[in-house]
């Protein structure tokens, strides 16, 4: 969400960093701000609530997949953060419902998955093991991307054409470039 | 130096500056003169990089400036026309974190700092938000952050707007003095006696477009006017002064 949005033109003229120093910067933020408050407070309960194996077990789970999905979130975000216009119609709150489905399943099955696997060490080790592949995987495609030849800090977010956002661009013959290149090649 | 190539910018389709060429030098102050919409703010704008000229070329000493971005960057200083701050910051906050974007080393910064708010007399409300401050004010938060990082080139968008009589004389004075030191500073104003005196040679802007870019001097004696303001008029204004007034005054008398 951007804040005070017409003050960014500092940011854009005294800022020396670059799309990787930004993106690191933001990594930093979401890790100290969002991850490490959440994962110790849970923490706290967990070694309260269970036994210190299950609960440090548990946390060691909670910590990879923390991380996988912050990194997934940082994902090609080229920004700094609150500096950058907001286009509310980019949120799709028709797909909230089915969403919320997705996530109820998936924690479903996850905390199904993690109660045998806390049960099985062989099962415990692949999944932890996977967890951690899958964050330092994300976390090396974020980094590669912001440190490619083509990423460029973006202050304005380009509006869809109407095209995509009527859902016509497949209509007639005329192929539309990528919306991703789109702005890509507008972005100061 | 700076200088600008050719330059023009198109909003959709529509030019807004037409084929701007000039150049301003080091130790020259050059000031920067059109009417409303002329396409002042557009071209300084571009020069920051702010806007992305549609034709042309901005080059600072001899390089164009996009090829070492960051690099032109460090050496720029800039003045907006609208003083567009985070206002839930204080003022000492604000020039902090622009010396903190500037990688200026901290202790230095912090004395800098302390100095520039003395200096312009910000001093007692440097704790007070941004959003308290009157136009002035703000307006030299605007001007101590442009100069922290000691620019080599200083664009100045109106930087008189809201500034009392002393400290437009104080940026009047700091003006030449930073000039006389080498650098270029390129400064639109509105106020022609002020351009008048500070500037060494103007560039006049009108429907986008430059229609004079010499010295002062030169300019009187080609078009054998004696002040700038007539050769403004002359150049700029489309508008019959006197009848325009006449048809006000007729207007307020009903």
């Amino acid at each position: 969400m951007p804040l005070e949005l017409r003050a960014n033109w500092i940011f854009r003229i005294a800022s020396h960093a670059s799309t990787e120093a930004c993106v690191a910067a933001s990594r930093r933020s979401l890790y100290t701000l969002a991850l490490l408050p959440v994962w110790t407070a849970a923490g706290t309960l967990f070694f309260w609530l269970w036994s210190r194996q299950i609960a440090s077990e548990h946390l060691m789970l909670l910590a990879a997949l923390g991380i996988g999905i912050a990194e997934l979130s940082l994902s090609g975000f080229h920004k700094i953060p609150f500096t950058c216009s907001y286009l509310p119609g980019k949120l799709r709150f028709n797909m909230a419902i089915v969403y919320l489905v997705l996530f109820l399943l998936s924690v479903t099955w996850g905390a199904q998955l993690e109660m045998r696997a806390l049960c099985e060490p062989v099962l415990y080790a692949t999944v932890l093991g996977t967890l951690i592949a899958a964050a330092a995987g994300a976390c090396w495609r974020t980094t590669a991307q912001a440190g490619s030849a083509e990423a460029v800090l973006r202050f304005e977010e380009v509006p869809e054409p109407a095209t995509y956002a009527l859902n016509l661009h497949r209509d007639g013959v005329t192929r539309l470039p990528a919306v991703s290149s789109a702005i890509g090649q507008s972005a100061p | 130096m700076l200088e600008l190539r050719h330059v023009t910018k198109r909003f959709s389709g529509i030019p807004a500056v037409q084929d701007v060429s000039f150049t301003a030098r080091a130790g020259e102050i050059t000031g920067y003169l059109g009417p409303n919409g002329s396409g002042k703010s557009t071209t300084l704008k571009m020069i920051t990089g702010l806007i992305e000229p549609s034709d042309g070329a901005i080059l600072f000493r001899g390089e164009p400036v996009r090829r070492d971005w960051i690099a032109f960057k460090q050496r720029l200083g800039y003045v907006p026309e609208e003083p567009h701050l985070y206002s839930h910051l204080t003022g000492l906050e604000y020039l902090e974190m622009v010396g903190q974007l500037r990688g200026l080393p901290q202790r230095p910064l912090a004395q800098k700092i302390d100095g520039f708010l003395r200096l312009l007399s910000l001093h007692p409300d440097r704790y007070v938000a941004i959003s308290s401050y009157s136009k002035g004010m703000r307006q030299k938060i605007l001007l101590a952050a442009a100069l922290l990082h000691n620019p080599d080139l200083l664009l100045l968008d109106e930087p008189f707007s809201g500034l009392d009589v002393n400290s437009a004389l104080v940026l009047r004075s700091l003006i030449r003095e930073l000039a006389t030191r080498g650098k270029v500073v390129l400064f639109s104003s509105h106020e022609l006696d002020t351009v008048e005196r500070v500037s060494s040679r103007v560039v006049i802007l009108h429907k986008g477009r430059v229609v004079a870019n010499d010295s002062i001097q030169q300019l009187r004696s080609l078009m054998s006017l004696p002040t700038l303001e007539d050769i403004f008029s002359q150049l700029a204004v489309e508008q019959d002064t006197e009848a325009v007034t006449r048809q006000i005054v007729e207007l307020i008398e009903g």
